[in-house]
């Protein structure tokens, strides 16, 4: 095209305008949906930063001993406290529950998906589905009225205990992992398991030698999402856990959670204290473990085969 | 033979894990609904909670809940399906995709406390909201968005290419495309998970504590006001909600009765998450039959 | 996407192909790239105004890519790349200074599976009229006028209220051509309207477009080789990515110079 035809053509009703209304109306869309995004973004390094600051100044203004923090058990809301008790608590919790919760709810997504199919359509998933739903106050108020005084009457202790923290957040995560579990086991195509009844395998054999190899990543994505959950509980736990600032003894003694003493301890520190700044560097834990879950999620699902 | 048997050991092992949970969580609801729908009357839903004698109602705590699901829903229900049209729409792939995806996974998994301490350290104190309404729901916005942002984009990803074609054949600007066919077109499944969500959002207690506060002052409906500090619709003064309410009974109550208010209020709590969860399944079941009704 | 700047310099047009008038879209040297998958290949060819242009050839051969890149409608693949021109008015239609949105006005598109608006029918054809910014009043004529040249009113007249899906597949395809029809195009890009009907609506739907080319220039995809000898003027067949052959339908048929043309419309392969 030649320079005169080009000047020519600039009045083309076919060229864009600076002024059309078209270019305007997707300049308003990008705009308003742009902002929405950067929102998001940031509220997140917000919420990161916010915490990170406020967690770390702990170690970087009020002198405390990283290694002492962490290791020590001692928590009087000085500077010689530790968080070991309740960083415990909470693995001993997350990992409990989930050892409790694994096997029953991939048991129980087995069982809708490949056992009682059109039942598990009918009835369990729309039960499971509304269990997720249940706030986690209404789980610890079943703990406090009806497991603390079973393990009480009939296994000793006070009731409050790590067991019944881990029976509560168990009972709490079994139906997040058993939703997960059962859509990744009905996301295994079809003909997989065809193949392997057409063997002449049994049930036992597609389930144990197919179905869960197939749909391992996805099944232990499932438990770490359970495990997370658990990790972040915190009024269920707390209502239960008892709430005593050591290391239990055994499964039936009091204990804590880095969850269920900010709750507890957060309304009765002074902002700007050093047993208030402790406190928001166990904020700081519950957050790097968060990341940490992301990343293990990430990891895990990215070997999935389905 | 050998293999048989292993078959039927293994069939019954996972008919008891289904029997298990289930048995398990039908108890736990039956429960709590038998236990408290039986303290549950007009004069527990209609009068004011008291700290140290018998009789207190649910009247305030169950009005800030819904107060405070309204406005959480009304920060992040816009910004949420903003979010979602971004992702599904105009996020190209790269850099500042995996930003934003990776922000809404972190968000999505906040431990609900850590969200209300954030909500305390920026609403509360560092925006001088102080305990109030609107620091509860802007705390639960940070605690929602990233399930409005995911319903959003599932929803407008189910929509069949050829209606967006279909507008952006006729001449039309992608983004009013986006307003007048492909939001139409998601707003049954946007609003499933809107009324899921809405349960969440209802349920949630940990993010309350420091944010909308544990205390709630006796609300005057007479007042209307949103600047007069007993009227419901004030947004600056703190709300005890509902969930709040059952945990602060139980752990710090010190009225005769109160097994029976954080029963009472457990099952009316229940009794309106599983409203949301049902009413939202029965949209999603009728957009279904719709779209495989009509081919 | 990626314009080559320099095609700007002129090309001599090849428009020697037994074509006597000045073609409305004259495509020269046309490439579409996904990625690193060269779909269409420097295709050369005119479009004559008031005439139906077939383009047939095996699936995956580029056609429905080459039609779809004449309105633009391939910017919406984000690894989709052009080079070459498509000649209209003395514009290179492939320019990044096109408003696409004029553009796909102008040079309206029916698609394979017959998509209306899950809306009642009058508002599928008011849909565009409405963002465009016609006056109410103005709207009854032009969705009346446009359902009659699509030869449905008699059949829709009644039930412009009801829902654009309670319509056959048949009656929807040519809802979707009125719709395009009523913001007054010059060319209708046809993808393979009839693939989705029954003999009796597809025998409507050519008889529509055979009636219609008295007015627009109509370019068609088509696997049906019989469908493009019965309505088309000029055929395009289309292998691999490349033009095979272009030319008038009847000698393209009858005559091809082509080996491969010969050996596809006489159904060796397919």
């Amino acid at each position: 095209m030649s320079k005169a035809q080009n000047n020519e053509a600039v009045t083309h009703r076919l060229l864009k305008k600076n002024r059309s209304s078209a270019k305007r109306n997707e300049r308003t869309g990008k705009i308003i949906v742009f902002t929405s995004a950067a929102i998001i973004i940031a509220a997140t390094i917000a919420i990161t930063l916010f915490l990170g600051y406020k967690g770390l100044k702990t170690f970087f203004v009020f002198d405390i001993d990283i290694w002492n923090f962490l290791t020590s058990t001692t928590w009087d809301g000085t500077s010689e406290s530790g968080a070991f008790s309740f960083i415990f608590g909470s693995f001993a919790v997350t990992f409990l529950a989930a050892l409790f919760a694994a096997p029953i709810g991939i048991g129980s997504a087995i069982f809708m998906t490949e056992i009682a199919k059109k039942w598990g359509q009918k009835v369990l998933q729309p039960v499971i589905e509304i269990l997720v739903g249940i706030p986690s106050v209404v789980y610890g108020l079943i703990g406090v009225t009806v497991i603390v005084p079973l393990i009480r009457n009939h296994i000793g202790g006070l009731g409050f205990s790590l067991l019944a923290g881990m029976i509560v957040v168990g009972v709490m995560i079994l139906p997040t992992i058993t939703s997960i579990s059962a859509d990744a086991i009905k996301a295994i195509p079809i003909d997989i398991k065809d193949a392997a009844y057409g063997l002449g395998a049994t049930r036992w054999q597609t389930i144990y030698k197919v179905i869960i190899p197939a749909a391992l990543p996805s099944l232990m994505t499932a438990i770490v999402f359970g495990m997370a959950r658990a990790f972040g509980e915190a009024l269920a736990i707390q209502m239960v856990i008892g709430n005593v600032k050591g290391l239990p003894d055994s499964i039936t003694d009091q204990a804590a959670t880095l969850t269920s003493i900010i709750t507890l301890d957060m309304p009765h520190t002074t902002y700007g204290s050093v047993h208030n700044s402790l406190l928001w560097s166990l904020g700081l834990i519950l957050l790097v473990m968060s990341y940490v879950f992301i990343i293990i999620i990430r990891v895990v699902s990215s070997r999935r085969k389905i | 033979m050998n293999r048989r048997i292993t078959n039927k050991l293994a069939t019954i092992v996972f008919v008891l894990c289904a029997a298990i949970m289930s048995i398990t969580l039908v108890y736990l609801l039956g429960y709590i609904l038998t236990s408290g729908l039986s303290y549950v009357d007009m004069d527990f839903l209609t009068s004011n909670s008291s700290s140290f004698q018998e009789g207190g109602g649910i009247k305030n705590q169950l009005w800030n809940s819904f107060y405070i699901l309204v406005v959480t829903m009304i920060f992040s229900v816009p910004l949420g399906v903003l979010g979602g049209i971004y992702l599904a729409e105009y996020a190209k792939p790269g850099k500042l995709t995996n930003v934003i995806r990776t922000s809404v996974e972190v968000l999505s998994s906040l431990p609900s406390i850590v969200v209300g301490m954030f909500g305390l350290l920026v609403f509360v104190q560092y925006a001088g909201l102080g305990y109030s309404i609107i620091a509860g729901a802007l705390a639960l916005t940070v605690f929602n968005l990233p399930i409005i942002v995911r319903v959003t984009e599932d929803s407008l990803r189910a929509i069949p290419v050829k209606q967006k074609n279909a507008s952006l054949a006729l001449g039309i600007t992608h983004w009013h495309t986006v307003k007048t066919v492909l939001v139409p077109a998601a707003f049954p499944g946007i609003l499933t998970g809107v009324l899921l969500s809405a349960g969440r959002v209802f349920g949630e207690a940990a993010a309350l504590l420091f944010t909308a506060g544990l205390s709630t002052r006796n609300l005057d409906f007479g007042t209307w006001d949103p600047f007069d500090s007993t009227s419901p619709l004030n947004p600056f003064r703190s709300a005890e909600t509902l969930s709040v309410h059952i945990w602060k009974v139980n752990s710090q109550g010190i009225m005769p009765d109160l097994d029976a208010i954080a029963n009472g209020s457990a099952a009316v709590l229940i009794i309106f998450v599983l409203i949301f969860n049902v009413t939202a399944r029965v949209i999603g079941n009728m957009i279904f039959n719709k779209i495989t009704g009509s081919k | 996407m990626d314009m080559v700047e320099n095609n700007m310099k002129t090309k001599p047009l090849d428009k020697s192909k037994e074509i006597n008038s000045v073609p409305l879209l004259q495509l020269d040297e046309l490439s579409v790239y996904y990625g690193e998958n060269h779909a269409v290949k420097n295709v050369s060819m005119p479009i004559e105004e008031n005439k139906v242009t077939a383009f047939i050839g095996p699936s995956g051969c580029g056609k429905s890519t080459l039609l779809r890149t004449i309105n633009r409608m391939n910017d919406q693949i984000s690894i989709a790349r052009y080079e070459g021109n498509i000649e209209y008015e003395g514009l290179n239609l492939l320019e990044k200074n096109i408003d696409v949105v004029a553009l796909r006005k102008e040079i309206g598109m029916v698609f394979q599976e017959p998509n209306p608006f899950p809306k009642p029918i009058k508002e599928n054809i008011t849909h565009a009229l409405k963002f465009m910014g016609m006056k109410k009043k103005d709207m009854e004529e032009v969705v009346e006028n446009s359902l009659k040249q699509a030869a449905i009113w008699d059949e829709v007249k009644d039930r412009l209220k009801s829902s654009a899906l309670s319509l056959s597949g048949g009656q929807q395809q040519r809802l979707c051509i009125a719709r395009a029809l009523a913001l007054k195009p010059r060319v209708l890009l046809l993808d393979e309207p009839t693939s989705a009907l029954d003999p009796i609506s597809s025998a409507k739907v050519e008889d529509l477009i055979i009636e219609l080319k008295k007015h627009y220039t109509i370019v068609i995809v088509t696997h049906n080789m019989e469908q493009a000898a019965r309505i088309s003027d000029n055929t395009a067949f289309m292998y691999n990515g490349d033009l095979v052959e272009f030319g008038n339908t009847s000698q393209l048929f009858t005559n091809p110079k082509e080996k491969r043309t010969e050996d596809y419309i006489s159904g060796k392969f397919s």
